[in-house]
């Protein structure tokens, strides 16, 4: 049987010759695991949910759904996951304040009167100017 | 590619021109990425989220030192004024001097923030007044954030026996000792939230000079130092009636603080009328003439009581007496109409 052996030019100003190889699979190597790594390590990919401070639950924000929110067997609200937005529903606090708000790539849901604070994990670029704002006062 | 040879076959450039090429690209495409990454020449900021004073309190600081040292001592500070000056909190001092039927010796702290309190009340003639607590304890605007909380409307005549004892000429402060006469209540939520803003700011400074970001509690906020070390931060104005981040206006600050008062931020509504938390120390109810007032000021506490007097009085009364005080201000009425004080333009640019 006929064994297919690619075929390299000697060459030198060839693209593609049998000692480049190995530098290109490394190279490759190198360019999969630094894509592979930023995926990885990427802002924005987990929910975090702190009530009274503590963080009590994790959700990635591929898991789309609603995921019900407690703290000592009593439901606090539901958290709604939708095409990489959220969104507090059913919250049990007396003006539904905290429902307002719809949480993207960055920034916080808080809910006062039950202490909960909802922010995505890793968001370490808090200052980030959109529309020419930094800041909302009111 | 140049062959070596030194009697025995020692080849190691065999690599061909196109593939050195693309070692140098390499190369120099992870040196660039390394300079951008490590040499940034702007700072990074820590950020933490908590809550405190009844609001969400965001610090956002960078520092050459350890800007997350500096966040986490601000948060504490806030939780320590919180607890100490807590409406309700059984342990805390007002607590203690409101349920005292003598008069009560004060740390220098207390006697500092009940003495500005008293001098804001004079400055805007009682329009802010820090012995309102008799009333907002009837309106239930101090338990408004008790996950218990049934809002009632109070009836004219519980009104009119809370209203006899409110007034901030009932508090006496002399040598650290609070008298309150009258069966009057303290009740200092108007200010305590812009002083935890200024003790904040202070602690920053003291930590490291050079710090800069801000410290935003429920969008009242106090700048640290420029963004970036240099830039302005660009504050926009809610719209008191748009959606959340709809706004009406827009400054441009390096330092100082921006304090809003809103109808649309502790309320509940009752057959369809909505009832907020700032009320008019004379008649006892909800201010209706105003929606929204903004106050630009060095400090937070003067603004903050500043945007709850603007807020009582009216817009044209404030948009004189505000300068005279050291503020600026952007009212909105109940039409909607937007007036300024004179010296707000200047914030509308970068200078």
């Amino acid at each position: 049987m006929r064994q297919f052996k690619p075929r390299f030019k000697e060459n030198s100003c060839a693209l593609f010759q049998k000692r480049d190889l190995y530098l290109y699979m490394i190279l490759i190597f190198f360019i999969f695991t630094a894509v592979y790594l930023g995926i990885a390590f990427s802002k924005g990919s987990i929910v975090e949910v702190r009530i009274n401070g503590i963080v009590q639950y994790r959700f990635s924000l591929e898991e789309e759904g609603q995921k019900s929110i407690e703290s000592n067997g009593k439901r606090l609200m539901d958290l709604l996951i939708d095409q990489g937005d959220v969104r507090i529903i059913n919250s049990q606090c007396p003006l539904h304040l905290c429902e307002r708000g719809t949480l993207k790539q960055s920034g916080v849901l808080v809910c006062v009167p039950q202490k909960v604070i909802i922010n995505i994990a890793n968001d370490e670029e808090p200052v980030k100017e959109q529309d020419g704002i930094d800041l909302i006062t009111g | 590619m140049r062959e070596m040879s030194n009697g025995s076959q020692y080849q190691t450039m065999k690599l061909s021109k196109n593939s050195w090429i693309l070692i140098i690209i390499f190369i120099v495409l992870l040196l660039f990425i390394s300079i951008l990454f490590f040499f940034k020449s702007e700072p990074e900021y820590v950020q933490k989220v908590d809550i405190a004073i009844g609001t969400t309190v965001k610090v956002v600081v960078s520092s050459e030192k350890d800007p997350g040292l500096i966040v986490d001592a601000i948060l504490r500070e806030f939780h320590r004024i919180d607890r100490k000056f807590s409406v309700t909190d059984p342990k805390s001092v007002i607590s203690q001097i409101n349920t005292s039927d003598n008069p009560v010796e004060v740390d220098e702290e207390t006697a500092f923030v009940i003495e500005r309190s008293l001098a804001l009340a004079r400055a805007t003639e009682g329009a802010f007044d820090p012995a309102l607590g008799n009333l907002i304890t009837l309106w239930g605007f101090d338990r408004i954030n008790d996950t218990a909380f049934k809002p009632t409307v109070p009836s004219d005549l519980q009104i009119e026996e809370a209203l006899k004892k409110s007034g901030y000429e009932n508090i006496l402060l002399e040598n650290d000792v609070v008298i309150l006469n009258n069966s009057v209540k303290l009740d200092l939520g108007g200010v305590v939230k812009g002083y935890a803003i200024d003790r904040g700011i202070s602690i920053a400074k003291e930590m490291d000079p050079q710090a800069t970001g801000y410290i935003d509690a429920g969008r009242d906020i106090g700048i640290i130092g420029p963004k970036f070390g240099g830039e302005y931060w660009a504050i926009a104005v809610q719209d008191p009636r748009g959606d959340s981040g709809d706004y009406i206006d827009l400054v441009y600050l390096k330092n100082g603080t921006i304090v809003t008062s809103g109808d649309y931020e502790r309320f509940f509504i009752m057959n369809g009328v909505r009832y907020h938390h700032i009320l008019n120390p004379k008649t006892g109810y909800p201010v209706r003439e105003t929606i929204s007032t903004t106050v630009i000021s060095p400090d937070a506490m003067d603004a903050d009581a500043f945007s709850t007097a603007a807020f009582v009085l009216s817009s044209e009364f404030s948009a004189v007496l505000l300068p005279v005080l050291g503020g600026q201000g952007l009212f909105v009425d109940a039409q909607t109409k937007v007036t300024y004080t004179e010296g707000w333009s200047f914030f509308k640019e970068k200078h």
